[in-house]
């Protein structure tokens, strides 16, 4: 598996996803307290923030000729 | 150039001229030509593609292919649905559409479908007709095996593809090898090159996919044997956790943005079975829950409703512990409690050394009764749980006698609820 640059799209929503994973798997006794609506609020705002980023990023970048088909030149 | 002048070449089928098209050339050997490989028409697909590809294979219709897959899934129970996804991880996918298989849309599948639902209407008719007893087509979908080995096999089934894939992805990254090349000279375009080769091409995802299907799998079948008792929750946790590895390892090394819907409609589900669980307790809590939404304590057997209970929504105690033998007796004979709720918990606390006789049904969700009953019970999709049973999955039931009143001291409860959860209790 090859290295590339970091996706923070797929490291935000990972990282989300992972915490409520988490919450499932914990004693419900422990997490009690946590409220779960705002378990689901904050991880759409994080997820829709770094969908953001990342399409802010790509808009920031120039699209290289070069990535155009061979034959289209 | 002019173009009636182009030499034919080939099949003719993808050249020849407006004016004097060419005959198919004769098949080798004099005989009809080869049949094409079985391969997963994804050009002509609604969903995988396997009933196009059978269908192109075959030289056959495909709405017929279609609708007999749905016919012939019937008899297979789950098995049928488990079938399609093992030949859709299995059989190759060929992305070209083909006239001969026209996509059919919807009708196609809402005619199938409406040919399935009516197969099984008159499946059950029959089986009622004819003493099958309460015998049902989907019923294995409700089993505790079936499906999680299912899912287990179609797990493997990814990981597997995932890992003959490595082959063709060695092979296309001979351009992404190339634009490596020229990521090492520096360029922009090689990097953004070799990145979309691997977004396309990254087994993370499938890989990643694979093992949830085969943690789900294999935990549910663990907790169906009794081996463990996680529980739907944490079950669907530790898939949920799996995707987020994936999803994780994804952001630095292959690709598997592809995991974020599923992972997401896991979490939704993770999330809204511990906000079950959470009210699950609530309900089953002390009598008076602080903050449900209607508590209801008839003080005698008149304050009944002669009609019953009804409520449009919301979490409901309904306290009938001062209906003790004494009172119920008083009352001359068995009394009739019922009660509907449209959305939401309706819990029943009935008072204790009373004869019960319990029919109760809930659309979607949970059915819950902790004591000894005469008791019918049934459950659309979700949980039935009693005395001496749990089940998960459609159609539950539990037939009981619920005409045979034990004498004075019993309540008849008739309890309804269409979508969320019945609890009863002995308070």
């Amino acid at each position: 598996m090859r290295r590339h640059p970091l996706d923070p799209v797929a490291l935000a929503a990972g990282l989300v996803l992972a915490a409520i994973a988490a919450l499932g798997l914990l004693d419900p006794a422990r997490t009690r307290d946590v409220d779960l609506a705002l378990v689901a609020s904050g991880a759409i705002v994080l997820v829709g923030a770094a969908v953001l980023l990342g399409a802010l990023a790509r808009r920031g970048r120039v699209t290289p000729r070069s990535d155009r088909p061979a034959g289209s030149a | 150039m002019d173009p009636q002048r182009i030499p034919v070449i080939g099949t003719g089928a993808e050249s020849g001229t407006a004016t004097a098209p060419p005959p198919p050339p004769p098949p080798p050997g004099g005989t009809t030509p080869p049949r094409p490989p079985l391969r997963r028409a994804t050009g002509d697909a609604i969903l995988g593609g396997v009933a196009a590809g059978i269908a192109r294979t075959l030289d056959l219709d495909v709405a017929l292919v279609r609708v007999a897959m749905v016919v012939l899934a019937l008899p297979l129970d789950g098995l049928g649905v488990i079938a399609y996804l093992a030949a859709w991880a299995l059989i190759p996918a060929d992305e070209t559409p083909t006239d001969a298989a026209p996509r059919r849309g919807a009708g196609v599948w809402i005619g199938a479908g409406l040919v399935g639902l009516g197969a099984l209407m008159v499946l059950e008719r029959l089986g009622d007709a004819w003493g099958w007893g309460a015998w049902r087509p989907w019923r294995w979908f409700a089993a505790d095996l079936v499906l999680p080995l299912g899912l287990v096999v179609v797990g493997a089934l990814l990981w597997w593809r995932a890992g003959e894939t490595a082959a063709p992805l060695t092979g296309r990254s001979e351009g992404s090898a190339g634009a490596a090349g020229g990521t090492d000279g520096g360029t922009a375009a090689a990097t953004r090159t070799r990145t979309r080769a691997e977004l396309e091409d990254s087994r993370l995802g499938p890989l990643s996919t694979g093992l949830a299907l085969m943690v789900l799998g294999g935990l549910w079948t663990t907790d169906g044997l009794d081996v463990t008792s996680l529980g739907a929750t944490r079950i669907a946790a530790a898939g949920l956790l799996v995707l987020a590895l994936g999803l994780l390892v994804g952001a630095v090394a292959g690709r598997a943005r592809g995991l974020i819907l599923p992972g997401a409609v896991l979490a939704l589900v993770v999330l809204g079975m511990l906000g079950a669980e959470r009210a699950d307790g609530a309900a089953l809590g002390t009598p008076a829950v602080p903050g449900v939404s209607t508590l209801e304590r008839p003080a005698t057997v008149a304050d009944v409703p002669a009609g019953g209970y009804e409520w449009a929504a919301g979490d409901v105690v309904l306290d009938l512990r001062r209906l003790d033998a004494a009172s119920l007796v008083a009352a001359g004979g068995p009394v009739p409690v019922r009660a509907e709720l449209g959305v939401g918990t309706l819990e029943v606390i009935v008072p204790r050394g009373v004869g019960l006789d319990v029919a109760a049904s809930v659309g979607i969700g949970t059915l819950r009764v902790d004591p000894d009953a005469d008791l019918e019970a049934e459950v659309g999709v979700g949980r039935l749980d009693v005395p001496g049973s749990a089940q998960r999955g459609l159609g539950l039931r539990r037939d009981g006698d619920t005409s045979a009143a034990d004498g004075g001291a019993t309540l008849l409860l008739r309890l309804e609820v269409g979508v969320g959860r019945i609890v009863v209790t002995e308070g």
